[in-house]
Parts: structure tokens; sequence; C-alpha cells
């Protein structure tokens, strides 16, 4: 990987984010609910702090990598301006790499931004931020792969809704019943939950319940590697 | 014979056939020595061609497109930056403005630009990245006259540095505006534009003063002095009359002999004017000039090197 070449690509991508409007409402859309829970629960008790800070967070690990990602790469293709970065010989891993790294960062920044708005423990930030870090990447070679599927940015949405909502959901209806529990308990949005409230309680983390959601998250960032690596070399980028 | 619409940008020619494209595979080793054969070679032909011709040119070679693959919320200067900071040719930012004439909108965002400068944003990008050989598609289309009278004169910038030019082109006129050699492809193969006609048929013509043409099967007969100009194209000749195209069942040869005598000028091998008609002419470069015609605006009529001064000669201008 070419160092120069991905400075100036994480530049470019940073600023075109920051530009896109589309991006941006996508962003901004668990900030916006934080902020509308913590108002309405305001009166009914701490635990729902908790809660609050727990489905903003969810929100932001599924919808940056699974919807956001996909948006970006297509738009590329959808302009056709990959086609002119491959001729400047900008290589299909440094394009996908400088997205998922502008992703992981805008996650990063969203996460914070609930995590201080819901009313946080400081000192749990630290490990809160690597859990949401953890599980992000683990969906991020899926929204990658979901971006090499897209012709253009209308047919990203399309693909990308499911992903979200199948990313999303399985945390939230956990505690529904047992056969909820044992699906989402492989989702990394799942995970993040579980290593959380770990950290939360000040349990060991690298035990039980945490330590397995700790390995469903390297299984689907190993995993999702694989995959996309497979997938890429059968289709290339421009498929 | 069926008259066509007077634009040349004829639709057809964006749709490729499988066998055409077959065609064009074979072409393809005849196309690549052409191209090796000189160093401004332009093509007219189908959007379907341009795979064909990019393969000849190589990969590092600077390609242009017609449209698209521009980051439309950045200005020039960003564009051209960003170009440079992945090839690392910063230094070549100031010669790719200043080539394409670019300096005075390096601020303007390149969505607000016009169709000619995003076309010329385009060039100086490939410019940044330090390409030697370019292939350039449609690089003429759009009504921008400083856009084209730039491009034309960077394009004649070639024959005085290293490295190759090579342009596709959808319309026969913007074909016949670049300098260099002219190749169309056909159906058929890949003819030369510029190629030695055949020898006439029948030298013993009549002369008569009325010239017959064709519209949707039905037969004209039209004064000389009523025709605008004359063009040679995909093997026809085809005859202007007050802005419609009417085909003709002649050569151009014979028709340049039969029309010279009612002030019509060969001005291209392609094209015959009736210079009453011209209302100005259009200088692009040095060396590059067309004619303007009364009622076919920004259609203009390619003037050829070697006319002018023919032309400079019999009008003293």
């Amino acid at each position: 990987m070419n160092g120069k070449i991905m400075y100036t690509l994480l530049k470019k991508d940073i600023k075109s984010c920051l530009a896109n409007k589309n991006i941006l409402v996508s962003v901004l859309i668990p900030i916006f609910f934080c902020a509308l829970y913590r108002y309405l629960f305001s009166g009914i008790g701490e635990g729902m702090q908790g809660f609050v800070l727990n489905i903003s967070a969810i929100f932001a690990i599924s919808i940056i990598p699974t919807s956001i990602l996909p948006i970006m790469i297509a738009e590329e293709k959808e302009k056709y301006t990959l086609r002119s970065l491959m001729l400047a010989h900008v290589r299909g891993h440094e394009f996908l790499t400088s997205k998922i790294l502008v992703c992981l960062g805008m996650t990063a920044v969203v996460s914070t931004a609930v995590f201080f708005i819901a009313g946080g423990d400081g000192q749990d930030y630290f490990a809160y931020l690597a859990a949401a870090m953890v599980s992000a990447a683990g969906l991020c070679f899926l929204g990658a792969m979901a971006g090499l599927l897209s012709k253009d940015q209308a047919s990203a949405g399309t693909i990308s809704a499911p992903l979200t909502l199948l990313t999303m959901l399985p945390p939230l209806f956990s505690g529904f019943n047992d056969v909820f529990e044992r699906i989402s308990a492989v989702v990394p949005t799942t995970s993040f939950q579980t290593i959380y409230t770990a950290v939360q309680s000040g349990q060991n983390i690298l035990s039980g319940n945490s330590l397995t959601a700790i390995i469903v998250c390297a299984v689907w960032i190993a995993g999702g590697a694989v995959l996309f690596d497979v997938f890429y070399r059968r289709k290339g980028i421009d498929c | 014979m069926e008259r066509k619409n007077a634009n040349h940008q004829n639709p057809e020619k964006n749709a490729g056939t499988t066998d055409r494209t077959e065609k064009i595979r074979v072409e393809e080793s005849i196309m690549a020595d052409m191209i090796d054969s000189g160093k401004l070679i332009h093509f007219e032909g189908r959007q379907s061609d341009e795979q064909a011709i990019l393969q000849c040119v190589g990969e590092e070679a600077g390609y242009v497109e017609d449209s698209g693959a521009l980051y439309e919320k950045m200005s020039v200067k960003q564009y051209l930056g960003f170009f440079a900071g992945l090839t690392g040719n910063h230094g070549r930012i100031a010669s790719a403005l200043e080539q394409m004439h670019l300096a005075e909108i390096t601020g303007k965002k390149i969505e607000k630009c016009t169709e000619g400068e995003k076309k010329r944003i385009r060039i100086a990008r490939e410019i940044v990245r330090g390409a030697e050989t370019y292939f350039l598609v449609n690089p003429l289309a759009g009504d921008d006259e400083k856009s084209k009278k730039t491009i034309l004169g960077w394009m004649e910038s070639f024959y005085e540095r290293e490295g190759r030019l090579v342009t596709l082109s959808l319309s026969h006129r913007e074909t016949c505006l670049c300098p260099g050699n002219h190749y169309e492809i056909t159906d058929n193969g890949i003819l030369c534009i510029d190629q030695s006609e055949a020898p006439e048929e029948n030298p013993e013509l009549p002369m008569v003063s009325k010239v017959s043409v064709s519209y949707n099967g039905k037969n004209f007969l039209f004064n000389p002095e009523e025709i605008d100009y004359v063009e040679a194209n995909d093997g026809k000749v085809y005859v202007y009359v007050r802005g419609e195209q009417y085909s003709g069942s002649y050569k151009i040869g014979e028709l340049e002999e039969r029309l010279v005598r009612f002030g019509f000028f060969r001005c291209h091998r392609s094209y015959i004017v009736n210079m009453q008609k011209v209302l100005e002419l259009i200088k692009w470069t040095r060396n590059s000039y067309s004619l303007r015609l009364k009622g076919y605006d920004k259609r203009d009529v390619p003037l050829s090197k070697g006319k002018i001064q023919e032309l400079r000669g019999m009008y003293e201008f």
C-alpha cells in the first residue's frame, strides 16, 4: 500500500463525506435519536440512560458500515470516478481501505457523541469505543461487498437497507425469547452490547459471554476479510 | 436513399452490435499499426469502438472520457491537486493549467463549469498524471468555442513534442477538424478518410446545371446556387440545402468538377462548400480553420490545412 496515495485518498474521502448531504443525514440519525430518547426518557429512571446509549450506539455501528460505506463506493462507480482513479494507479485495496477507514472514523465520532449525549460514564469510554470499533470493523467488509455489488447509489440503498436492519434489530430483540437470543449472539452489534454491559458491570471481558462476543467479532472480521478477498478476486472492483 | 438528420451526431453510431464488435477485434491489429504510424490519429466511429482503441493505445495512455469521471464538488485546483497527490506530480499542475487555459477558473467548482471546461479539466488531469500518449473521446463535441480552440491548439503541439494523440469522435465534421490523419471505423473495416478518391467511372458526364438528390425515396433537382455544402461520409455523398440533408449518388470529385464553376470550393477531402454561403472564417489555431455558413449555426465546415493557402490566395485574407 502506497502511503502517499492513501493519504491523498483519505483526505479526499473525508472532504467528500462532509460535503455529501445524504451521508451527513445518515450520520446524524443516531445522534438525533439519542438526543430525542434522552429527552423523552429523562424522567423515567437511571436505567434508561444505559438503554439510550445502547440503542444509539447500535444505530451508529449498524448504519455507518452497512449503509454509508456502500453508498460511498457506489457513488464512485456511478460517476465513473473509480475508473479515473484506477488509471491513476490507485489499487482496489487502497481505494477500499480508505473508504473503510473513513467509515470507522465516522463511527468513532458518532459513537463518542452519543456516549456523551446519553450521559455515559467517562471511565468506561475507551472500553466502549474499542467495543464499538471492533463491532463496526466486522460489519465493514459486509458493507464493502454491498458496495461492490451496487452499480449506483440507488442500488446501494436497495442492497444496504436490509443489511442495516439485519444488523440493527437482533440486539434490540434478543430479550424476546431464547431463539432470538441465540441468533442475535452471532451478530457483531450484539457483541458490542454484551462487551459494553460487561464493562459497565465491572466483569472480566475475557471470560464468559464477553469472550464469546469478542470471538464473534474476530470471526466476522477474519471471515469478512477472506470472503471479501475471494469476492474481490472473482468480481473485481468495477463489477 | 433516405435523408438523414442534418445533425451529424448520428444516434445510430451509439448502438454497437456484437457483429461489429467482433469485426473491430479483427481490425485491432490494423488499428494498432495505424496508431503506431503517426503522431496524431483521429478515428470517426461509434461509442462502442472506444474499448478497442483503448486497448491499442495501452493502459499507460492518458484516457480522457467523453463525460463524467469528475469530482463535481471539488474546485479545478483541488481536482488537479488530488491527482497530483496520487501521482506525486505537483510540479505539473501549473503547466496543465496553462496548456488548457484554466488559470482563470482554478477556484471554480467543477459542477459549475461548462461542458467545454470540463473537457479541458479532464485533459489537464492527464497532463498532471504525466501521460505521453493520449486517447480522447469526442474532444470537440459541444458548443464551447474557447474550449475547441484550446484543445485544437494543444493537439497541434504534438507535432513538436514526444508522444502520440489518438481521438475517437462520433461526428465526421469534428474528426475532420482535428489536425492529423483521419480514419473512419465502419462495419467493413477501417477506412482512411483522406485517401485519394477512386477514379471516375464515367468521365463523360453531361454538363447539366441541376444536381439530382434523393430524400425518402423521392428525387429532387436543385440549382447549384441553392446548395450550401456537400459532404462525403460513410462512403456516400450528402448535399445540404437550407439545413436539410439529401443523399446523392455521386462521387465527391464528380460534384466538385460540376460545382466549381458556380463558386464552390473544395475546402477538405470530404467537403465542398458554396463560398457564397460562407459567413465567417473561424480561426481555431495558426493552422486550423473552419467555415461557418449562413443557417448552420455552430456546425462549421472543416477547412483542411492544405487548402488554407489556396483560399488565402483566392480571398486575400
